[in-house]
């Protein structure tokens, strides 16, 4: 035990009260983060449901779930690795536009790119003879092209780091390139892979709007389609799928591990493609030429379309960009929204989870991660029965405005939060200190030293959470108030009722702020960060 | 104001591992002290226990008629005035050199003056507009003490703050501070692992090995007088000499040698190098020729161990010519068995 104190204003007593509070805090927000898993686990459990999960109509679904979930993952891992690797270390025409180029479908919602690619193709589409695709295979593509970057930004930034010492080490000790790739580079950029692939693997288990639209019943079209019908199966396989979740999250948490890369002062080793070099060139450039232009292309040219057409019943061009305007500012408020509230409510807990031996901290941070596998479809059914069937005073707060930021910000908090511990652990103790030995008291710390310092990093974590809502529809669509359109919604009302000149106007509004949002909170950090070698 | 320092049986373990055991020390008001020790040694953990950072499992922390630390009490850092420099610094990154140094100074009318006052003290008045990031390490430094100064601390505590400098530069900004720091009359405890700059900036040196204080003194007393081998070897070059008694002096493979202690057979006779000098022809041989320009130092076989001699002159000898290893007079120490 420490000295006892008799003044009320020392050390220890101080250390004591500091600590209560974001304990506190942080053990109420791991609680609420768990809360509506845990209600969907009890009401699943004694609605006895769990038995129509063994039935037949629960396993295909899953089946096919996990057969789309690990055929993307797989290729997002050939796509992503294979352009990171030519981003960063070989001497391909134009490798710093490519570096970021190759980040850009991030900002593509998976609902946009799957809308774009059913009017692009088929029967009164741009290209009349192709067939219009669906199901397993229309999915697939457009799930790799929205996700790889998941992939790519990951091992981008571990080949950069990746000190060129140990490869020069292993060519001088007499490996050949294969086996240098393979006994050096490999290993190097597993953890970014395995980490990558695994969020990709998440990301379509939870993926609604692209099965949606391509026809493809996963377990997540399932479940929206069964929530109002069959309440008990709706619960029962959002269970399973969240099961599903968490166990693929709890892997990668294992897998991801790695080895902290040390810093080289030397840039990394770039290799030379010799003859290949424009070809390769040809095919990266018409690859991310095509998935970065032709959405807009297609959207364009179909709103175009409709609103020149003669005789046309479609409002003009400036009534429906007059229509983009109560969707869009809709989105970018919740979205700010959210973001702010993520950032500023998880703060305690980033504060706890940064220092090394908190428990709380450790809890509050599982909890946070484990909302973010939740596919963001069941995580907002929980919460619908939850609140539904709560008092009156809860029950009210069904389809409003804080009820849709409240799941938001469990759904994404997971963004803020890593964010924010990085932030709080990367400011060194020394400054805290500084500002004690003269004479600043805790709050003047965290006004002059704390928030100036860290506050920029809990800013661009907020920001993350802001682009994932922009790009958010599941949840959108369960809980938005009547009346509440975001772009997202919009498009996807359009894309059901085959609206093709909406979808077209609105999916360009989307991306547009999606891009600049991803410009401005992503890739521009990253610039600063894994600049190409020279 | 300026009080004494008192640190009386401070005592620590993190685990089971003893960090500190026992250490007492006292800093007269006005005087500096350097705090010498290898690193992992405790000097650290003293410091950051008398600025607060940390607490003693035991012992008794005071400035003045203060008590900051003991068995029931455990005064806050914020509330204890003494001044912390640092090892690089710790300026805060997002203000500027002013900004830095009116921190500690509540808002008032004075505390611009001051600031411009302490400032000039350090001779950056015209730095005061600057963020850290525009300064040199040197300027830094200066920066950081006159951030330790301006809120008036009673004691002034400096973690190795000139050990990221440059050798050159590290010797002028040492200078200018501790000069400084001497007109100021302020009590200062001054934290190195480097013996040269303990003691050129100490009137007192303590010098601390495994958690204790194994001696304390001035920097002529601890260089001449060593209480034993290690440290004679921690403070600069020895030669340890075999030795018997003999006539109240030391006989040894070099010749007789006064001592300050009593010797006994199997003593060992500490002789600085400077304290030796050659003669040609006899049973050693020159083993290496190190010339420095203001001196030179000699490898010198033959006598058991391998004797190290310092002359201030240029080389006389070659490697593997033959000479004489003779005492030139100076203090000699010897350490028992």
């Amino acid at each position: 035990m420490r000295a006892v104190s008799k003044s009320p204003r020392t050390a220890a007593w101080q250390a004591k009260a500091t600590g209560a509070l974001p304990k506190t805090a942080g053990a109420l927000v791991g609680l609420l983060f768990l809360s509506p898993l845990a209600y969907l686990a009890i009401e699943a459990t004694r609605a006895g449901s769990l038995s129509s999960i063994a039935e037949a109509q629960a396993i295909r679904p899953l089946l096919r779930s996990l057969l789309l979930a690990t055929a993307v993952a797989t290729i997002t891992v050939l796509v992503g690795t294979a352009l990171a690797w030519l981003a960063t270390r070989s001497d391909i025409p134009g490798r710093r536009i490519l570096a970021v180029a190759a980040a850009l479908p991030l900002a593509i919602p998976s609902f946009v790119a799957a809308a774009a690619l059913r009017a692009a193709l088929g029967v009164g589409g741009l290209i009349p003879w192709l067939p219009r695709p669906s199901g397993f295979w229309g999915a697939l593509v457009v799930l790799v092209v929205v996700t790889y970057p998941y992939v790519y930004l990951p091992v981008a930034a571990a080949l950069v780091t990746t000190p060129p010492d140990v490869e020069d080490a292993a060519r001088l000790l007499g490996d050949t390139p294969y086996r240098m790739v393979r006994s050096v580079i490999v290993p190097q950029i597993r953890p970014a892979t395995v980490s990558g692939a695994l969020i990709v693997f998440l990301y379509v288990l939870s993926d609604f709007g692209a099965v949606s639209l391509m026809r493809y019943d996963t377990l997540t079209r399932q479940i929206y389609s069964s929530r109002l019908a069959d309440t008990d199966t709706a619960l029962a396989l959002g269970l399973l799928l969240g099961g599903l979740a968490l166990a693929a999250a709890t892997v990668e948490r294992r897998l991801s591990r790695s080895r902290a890369p040390y810093n080289s002062a030397r840039k990394p080793r770039s290799y030379q493609l010799g003859r290949t070099r424009w070809p390769v060139f040809a095919v990266v450039a018409s690859f991310l030429g095509t998935v970065i232009a032709a959405p807009a292309v297609v959207f364009l040219v179909w709103w175009l379309r409709s609103s020149l057409a003669a005789g046309s019943t479609y409002p003009s061009l400036a009534e429906s960009l007059a229509a983009l305007v109560t969707p869009g500012l809709n989105t970018v408020v919740a979205a700010c929204v959210a973001g702010l509230s993520a950032a500023v409510l998880l703060l305690p807990a980033a504060y706890l989870a940064a220092g090394r031996e908190s428990r709380v901290g450790f809890f509050a941070s599982t909890a946070i991660a484990s909302a973010f596998a939740v596919p963001g479809l069941v995580l907002a059914l929980a919460v619908v029965y939850w609140v539904v069937q709560a008092p009156a005073v809860v029950a009210s707060l069904y389809q409003t405005f804080p009820l849709l930021i409240l799941v938001y910000v469990l759904h994404f908090g997971v963004q803020s939060h890593r964010t924010s511990v990085a932030a709080i652990a990367g400011l060194p103790r020394k400054y805290r200190e500084a500002a004690r030995m003269l004479g600043a008291g805790r709050f003047r710390r965290f006004a002059t030293v704390d928030v100036p310092l860290i506050g920029p990093g809990v800013l661009a974590g907020g920001g993350l959470v802001l682009l994932s809502v922009a790009k958010e529809l599941p949840a959108t669509l369960l809980l938005a108030p009547t009346g509440f359109d975001t772009l997202a919604t919009r498009v996807w009302n359009a894309a059901e009722g085959g609206f093709l000149g909406d979808v077209g106007v609105t999916s360009l509004g989307l991306l547009l702020l999606s891009g600049t949002l991803t410009w401005v909170l992503v890739l521009r950090p990253m610039q600063r960060n894994i600049s190409p070698a020279d | 104001m300026t009080s004494t320092l008192n640190i009386r049986n401070v005592a620590k373990k993190f685990g089971a591992a003893p960090i500190l055991r026992g250490v007492s020390l006292e800093v007269p008001a006005g005087s500096t002290c350097a705090l010498l020790g290898p690193s992992g040694c405790g000097k650290t953990t003293l410091l950051r226990m008398i600025a607060g950072l940390e607490q003693p499992d035991h012992g008794e922390i005071s400035v003045g008629r203060r008590v900051l630390t003991d068995r029931s009490t455990a005064i806050a850092p914020e509330q204890r005035r003494i001044g912390l420099v640092f090892q690089d610094g710790a300026l805060f990154p997002h203000l500027t050199v002013a900004e830095n140094v009116g921190y500690g100074l509540p808002r008032s009318k004075e505390a611009g003056q001051r600031t411009a006052e302490v400032l000039g003290l350090v001779e950056l008045e015209e730095y005061a507009d600057r963020y850290p990031d525009e300064l040199s390490g040197g300027q830094r430094q200066r920066v950081a003490v006159a951030r330790a100064l301006a809120p008036r601390p009673e004691v002034l505590l400096l973690d190795e703050p000139f050990s990221n400098l440059d050798a050159d530069l590290r010797e002028r900004v040492r200078h200018q501070v501790m000069e400084l720091l001497d007109e100021l009359r302020i009590t200062t405890l001054f934290v190195t692992h480097d013996q040269e700059e303990a003691f050129v900036v100490g009137g007192r040196v303590a010098v601390m090995r495994r958690g204790q204080i194994i001696q304390q003194g001035s920097p002529a007393e601890i260089y001449d007088h060593p209480v034993d081998a290690w440290l004679a070897r921690f403070v600069g070059e020895a030669n340890l000499l075999p030795a018997i008694s003999h006539d109240g002096a030391a006989l040894t493979r070099v010749g007789r040698i006064p001592t300050a202690s009593a010797v006994e057979h199997g003593s060992l006779v500490m002789v600085r190098p400077e304290y030796l000098q050659l003669r040609g022809g006899g049973e050693g041989v020159v083993k290496s020729v190190d010339f420095f320009g203001h001196d030179t130092a000699y490898a010198v076989e033959g006598y058991g161990e391998t004797l190290t001699i310092r002359e201030l002159r240029a080389p006389r000898f070659g490697v593997g010519d033959r000479v004489s290893v003779a005492y030139a007079g100076g203090t000699a120490v010897a350490f028992p068995a």
